[in-house]
């Protein structure tokens, strides 16, 4: 009987930091719309708040109370990578979870983490993810650039009764980048994402609405020394074309990026099955400005704009311990930039995804539990830039499965086991057709009288279609939970 | 703790979404443009106005040079049709530099001669997808006369910050004989009435024979008359000034280089200990023939010979009084790169620096760039 208690305060122990995982810190980068990653973990099941970030359903989501310690390390090995991608990535961070319920009105959550992060051999790039933006800073030297800051995460849930809620979720970062050879660029993001949202909880439970508000801002600020002449400071225009920066002892940039997002949930459950709806609008603006900090020039504006749509149905069997899931998503979105001295448009892109997804969770006694899924998603980009013309059309697919087996050795020792396979189309700049993806990883948790100590291991491996060489990454991450 | 959570009431929370509302409604948006950058057409008529014929005529197959500092490799080049008219098709939107730099032949009746034409404008699209523009065509450079034809300022490649081989090449366009005696050579600050730096020719001013320049004759003046080439950089780079005409010598700096062999101009600034250094990327220089020495009230305007502005910065706000010098030259000119600033031709002149002046690879001192 003991036994069974501890397993199920474990189990929803593990629920609770998964909630808060995946829907926790958006990074340094505000995304519209966070990452799918309810698809990648599948210790536990989906929930409302997992699938919708609404603050407001958090306490809706689970009840319990929780604090965790980990600190954690990745080693990535790019020995495939893009030009202006750096040959080695470390990662140390340092984070603490926390939720505690306060009174029978009243939740808070929170999440701090600290991050450390090398980009090491770094291409050309003065950006952190050279890529993952329109209007790229670059120089014309190779170093390495270290990235070191905090991120906060403020969660209140408040009911009124069983029946209201609101909440509201705050996300805090500030990062610091430091390059370690002339243009010797310095990096400062700050970013802030604040979530009011609200719910309606039927009197039986079996039916929750809810809403919410997102605001997003992020401000990145880049200072280039420019030294000797082959130091030389460009402003890509996509990926192919770029303006020389006049030179001077220092360049500056600034990227501003604001957004909104506004949401809606509906759940239903009906025996025992659930049924959860999502929806997101929303967009983002970004403002880049580049030249010297007392005369900065508008070279850029870029709007994202795009809705993302989600039906999940869970099916529970043997009381909710087990469960059949299935996804779909519909994800849509549209960039559009444009040379705001000359009002013409420079770049534009839009991309659509389906996907699909099952999994089976199972937990067919007390000792083990077992979950495998599998996901495809078909992939829809087109992709022009008018500076210089430049298209890219794709239509592709990705697909995954994963499977995660845990078991207790003992009556305090747990260990786990994980894997996926996949392949996937990389964004066109990689000039690749697709990376197969393998992924395995072992952890083993151990009771102790101060709490849950556990150790997780993982190895993830990318190769490309065309070439010998390929990422390794590893990742090793120790915790304690109480 | 709890006691403070409790505070935060049901109508707090509403105020906080009204506030939060309020943020949101600050947002906004934009409506997506309907021009598609690279799809701008420019239509340049060439004009030539010939004194001797005392008409005007249309040029055919010149060729026209357009380039743009807003986006690497962005030079197009095509010739101009009978009509004397090029078009340039589905280019990007930005501001150009339109360039002519040719020769044509002139039919004087009893013979047929060529006769060098250089042109030069900014172009500066407007809104329309189409425009129409014209190009007139100058024969030497509209102003004839002593003018600063190069400057040489940024310095050689290195990285201990060395430009001590900076140098001024002036040019002689006119046809007839000119004379340095008692000229200054100023560094202007941001008007003509404040001068930084002054050094003079030896000689009379305005009525000194002593220094001709000849007609077409370059003259070299140093910072320093030495072979940096050879004493610095162990023959890599920079150059060898022991060619100068003319070399910069403060007096009352005693650790001033002074080649006996080159003449000197002189500081004649009270107080100045230093030798005559400029802006890397950026300033204003000034040749006036000296019959104002008054510096402290700056320069009087009928003084002034040549002015030229310079600035590596596109967005530079110009500096100087337009009537000595209507622009400024060297956007993108790199510190320590070994670039030069030079006249498009030999006393190319407009009073538009912008439009005379481009940036050559590598400094030609007492010749003119191919």
């Amino acid at each position: 009987m003991k036994l069974i208690k501890i397993k199920n305060a474990k189990i929803v122990k593990i629920f609770i930091i998964f909630l808060i995982s995946i829907t926790g810190l958006y990074s340094f980068e505000n995304q519209l719309f966070s990452d799918d990653s309810k698809y990648n973990l599948f210790n536990s099941q989906i929930s409302l708040y997992s699938i919708s970030n609404n603050p407001a359903l958090f306490k809706i989501s689970f009840n319990e109370n929780l604090m965790k310690y980990s600190l954690t390390g990745i080693k990535i090995n790019n020995f495939f990578h893009r030009k202006y991608s750096p040959e080695k990535e470390q990662n140390i961070n340092f984070e603490v979870i926390t939720s505690k319920i306060l009174n029978n009105n009243s939740t808070i959550a929170s999440i701090i983490k600290y991050d450390q992060d090398y980009k090491l051999d770094m291409k050309h790039s003065l950006e952190k993810d050279f890529y993952g933006h329109y209007f790229s800073y670059s120089d014309t030297t190779t170093g390495n650039t270290e990235y070191s800051g905090p991120k906060l995460q403020f969660l209140y849930d408040y009911s009124i009764n069983d029946k209201v809620f609101f909440g509201i979720k705050g996300n805090y970062g500030v990062e610091q980048g430091l390059k370690d050879v002339y243009t010797q660029c310095e990096t400062i993001l700050r970013n802030l994402d604040v979530s009011f949202g609200a719910g309606l909880q039927s009197i039986d439970k079996s039916t929750v609405i809810g809403g919410y508000i997102r605001y997003l801002d992020r401000q990145a600020k880049y200072t280039a020394v420019k030294e000797f002449t082959d130091a030389l400071v460009r402003t890509y225009f996509g990926y192919n074309i770029f303006r020389p920066e006049n030179p001077r002892s220092s360049n500056h940039k600034t990227d501003n990026q604001k957004g909104i997002n506004y949401s809606l949930q509906f759940y239903k459950k009906v025996n025992n099955l659930k049924l959860i709806f999502n929806g997101n609008y929303g967009y983002t603006t970004n403002n880049i400005e580049t030249g010297s900090s007392s005369r900065p020039v508008n070279v850029a504006y870029w709007q994202r704009e795009g809705g993302k749509y989600s039906g999940d149905i869970i099916y529970n069997i043997n009381s909710g311990k087990s469960s059949f899931q299935f996804g779909y998503t519909y994800k849509k979105f549209e960039d559009w930039a444009e040379n705001p001295h000359y009002n013409t448009i420079v770049i534009t892109n839009k991309e659509t995804t389906h996907k699909f997804s099952s999994s089976l969770y199972l937990l067919p006694n007390m000792l083990t539990k077992f979950s495998v899924n599998g996901m495809i998603e078909m992939v829809d980009q087109n992709y022009n830039e008018y500076v210089k013309l430049f298209e890219y059309n794709s239509d592709h697919t990705n697909w995954k499965i994963d499977s995660r087996f845990e078991i207790f050795l003992t009556e305090s020792l747990n260990w786990s086991v994980n894997g996926a396979y996949g392949k996937f189309k990389p964004h066109f700049t990689w000039n690749i057709d697709y990376f197969n993806e393998i992924n395995i990883g072992s952890g083993i948790e151990r009771y102790f009288r101060f709490g849950y100590l556990k150790i997780d291991g993982m190895y993830k491996k990318y190769t490309p279609n065309t070439d010998d060489k390929e990422i390794n990454e590893y990742q090793i991450s120790l915790s304690l939970r109480r | 703790m709890n006691n403070i959570i409790n505070k935060i009431s049901f109508r707090n929370i509403i105020l906080l979404l009204l506030g939060l509302i309020l943020i949101i409604g600050c947002l906004d948006n934009k409506n997506m443009p309907s021009i598609y950058d690279g799809k701008m057409d420019i239509t340049f008529q060439v004009w030539y106005d010939i004194d001797s014929l005392n008409d005007e005529a249309k040029l055919s197959s010149i060729p026209v040079e357009i380039f743009t500092y807003a986006y690497e490799g962005c030079a197009y080049s095509d010739s101009t049709d009978s009509n004397g008219i090029v078009i340039f098709e589905d280019i990007p939107w930005s501001e150009y530099n339109v360039n002519i730099n040719s020769e044509i032949f002139v039919d004087y009746g009893t013979f047929i001669d060529t006769m060098p034409i250089v042109a030069a404008k900014i172009y500066n699209p407007d809104s329309s997808i189409n425009t129409i523009d014209t190009v007139n065509i100058l024969c030497g450079g509209s102003e004839k006369g002593l003018k600063i034809n190069e400057i040489y300022t940024v310095g050689p490649p290195n990285n201990f910050f060395y430009f001590y081989d900076q140098y001024f090449e002036l040019y002689n366009s006119s046809s007839e004989t000119k004379y340095l005696d008692g000229m200054v050579f100023c560094r202007m600050w941001t008007s003509i009435l404040e001068v930084t730096t002054i050094f003079q020719f030896p000689g009379e001013p305005l009525v000194g024979t002593e220094y001709p320049v000849e007609p077409g004759e370059f003259v070299v003046l140093a910072q320093d008359a030495y072979d940096h080439k050879d004493l610095i950089f162990n023959g890599k780079v920079s150059i060898d000034l022991t060619v100068a005409d003319w070399e910069f010598v403060n007096s009352a700096d005693y650790g001033d280089w002074n080649n006996p062999d080159v003449p000197n101009l002189d500081n004649i600034e009270v107080g100045h200990h230093l030798d005559f250094m400029v802006g890397l990327s950026a300033d204003v220089l000034i040749l006036a023939d000296g019959s104002d020495l008054n510096y402290l009230d700056g320069l009087d305007r009928e003084s002034v010979v040549d002015g030229v502005e310079y600035s590596s910065y596109s967005g530079h706000i110009k500096d100087i009084e337009s009537f000595v010098d209507r622009g400024f030259g060297g956007v993108g000119l790199q510190k320590y790169s070994g670039q030069s600033l030079e006249r498009k031709a030999p006393g190319f002149d407009t009073d538009n620096s912008t439009i005379d002046f481009e940036i050559i690879s590598a400094p030609t001192v007492g010749y003119q760039h191919e």
